[in-house]
């Protein structure tokens, strides 16, 4: 592994564990409702700039650490997350080539159908008790997709 | 499954003490910072406060002592004394729709499922999980949770239901008629085993009787603040029965000193 990789591998690492802070970072309740999920933006932008050395397997070992962390059933996060690793994967040649504001459409049904299957395996443990905010963090996580690219693109081109 | 989780929780761990150091340090440095004057009034006041506790003890270990004899005579079991830990409020959030916390101690303290959480106000919530350096606590305040009560008037019983918001349970098993009013004070009953017996829970609010339904509309306020809760305690409850009324023998009631 040359030392820009192995850089970069750290660099992956670090923002992967800011973003697992940021999620469980205590928030007033009016906040948290509309937090983004950092992680899978996060895993999102990794999905699409390194596709050959970040795959399924990452998703799914990153869903089972939120798990873990917010004290959900074990496989609730993974599910979501292999599911938005596919699509970004299988789409990640299209989203590089089109504008932005494309980008954020694709980016919003990405993270708004790996939201609803957490939502949707939360009813093996209780009863559905969503309510219409529900999905106010994927729109606000779209509306952070660019901040989180454009930092995330500097600080990987400052590591080079 | 919990082996996993366990293993896992390894990982996760300095990232939650990291999201809880800012406060800790916060609440380091105001102790350490604080005043020779501050300190002196602080001691003064705790000191005093302690005085009318232990006075107080006094007359409760008596108390207890007379309780236990005569529940042995009417020939009834009694719960012995409870042992408490205290553990701290990890400030992390778990879950945007649950009223869930994370608290400092886990199974290394033995701590373990379906344990009864205090505060020095009242009940707060039970445990739900625990892995090596952190357990996890369900509110009782949240939608999915019930804790049995009792009305400390009349000895009436109840279920107090979660309502969502923290500061609000629900009482929806009580008939328009039930003797009940605004102020009374709930204490655990201890059926259902989980929570020991006689702790507050909450006071009742408001009562709405609907007439054209079988049930009123009652709310309660937990005791114990929920939004600001940091010291919790842990108990253990020994809920061994007392055997019929043995001269020879007598129960000793265990201390309840907290660790």
């Amino acid at each position: 592994m040359s030392p820009t990789n192995q850089l970069n591998y750290i660099f992956y690492l670090g923002s992967l564990s800011l973003a697992f802070m940021l999620r469980i970072l205590p928030l007033p309740p009016s906040v948290q409702l509309i937090a983004p999920d950092w992680v899978l933006l996060v895993l999102i932008y990794w999905l699409l700039s390194e596709p050959h050395k970040i795959g399924i397997f990452h998703a799914f070992l990153i869903g089972l650490l939120i798990d873990v962390l917010t004290g959900r059933i074990l496989g609730q996060h993974p599910s979501g997350y292999i599911f938005a690793a596919y699509l970004c994967l299988t789409l990640h040649k299209r989203l590089q080539n089109i504008r932005l504001i494309q980008q954020c459409f694709f980016i919003f049904l990405i993270l708004f159908i790996a939201q609803l299957i957490i939502l949707w395996t939360d009813t093996f443990q209780h009863p559905l008790s969503y309510n219409t905010a529900f999905w106010l963090p994927a729109l606000s996580g779209t509306l952070f997709w660019p901040v989180v690219k454009y930092l995330l693109h500097r600080c990987q081109q400052g590591f080079h | 499954m919990d082996n996993t989780r366990n293993a896992l929780s390894i990982i996760t761990y300095p990232l939650e003490r990291l999201v809880n150091l800012p406060p800790e340090l916060n609440q380091t440095l105001a102790d350490s910072l604080l005043t020779y004057q501050n300190v002196v009034d602080e001691n003064t006041r705790l000191k005093e406060q302690q005085f009318k506790t232990q006075t107080k003890l006094l007359k409760l270990a008596a108390l207890e002592k007379e309780n236990i004899r005569l529940q042995a005579l009417l020939g009834n079991s009694f719960t012995l004394g409870e042992q408490l830990l205290s553990a701290e409020v990890l400030s992390i959030n778990l879950a945007p729709y649950e009223h869930t916390i994370a608290l400092n101690k886990g199974s290394r303290f033995s701590i373990h499922k379906n344990q009864p959480v205090l505060n020095i106000n009242g009940v707060v919530g039970q445990v739900t999980r625990s892995t090596p350096m952190r357990s996890e606590v369900l509110l009782i305040s949240d939608p999915s949770h019930a804790i049995p009560v009792q009305i400390n008037r009349n000895g009436l019983y109840t279920i107090a239901v979660g309502s969502g918001q923290l500061n609000q349970l629900n009482l929806p098993y009580l008939p328009n008629n039930s003797d009940i009013q605004p102020g009374d004070l709930l204490i655990t009953s201890g059926l259902g085993g989980t929570f020991p017996q006689g702790y507050p829970v909450a006071t009742v609010k408001t009562i709405t009787s609907q007439p054209d339904k079988p049930f009123a509309i009652i709310t309660a306020t937990p005791k114990a603040q929920l939004d600001r809760i940091r010291e919790l305690l842990v108990v253990w409850s020994d809920s061994t029965p007392i055997p019929l009324l043995n001269p020879s023998k007598t129960p000793t009631p265990q201390s309840n000193e907290p660790d």
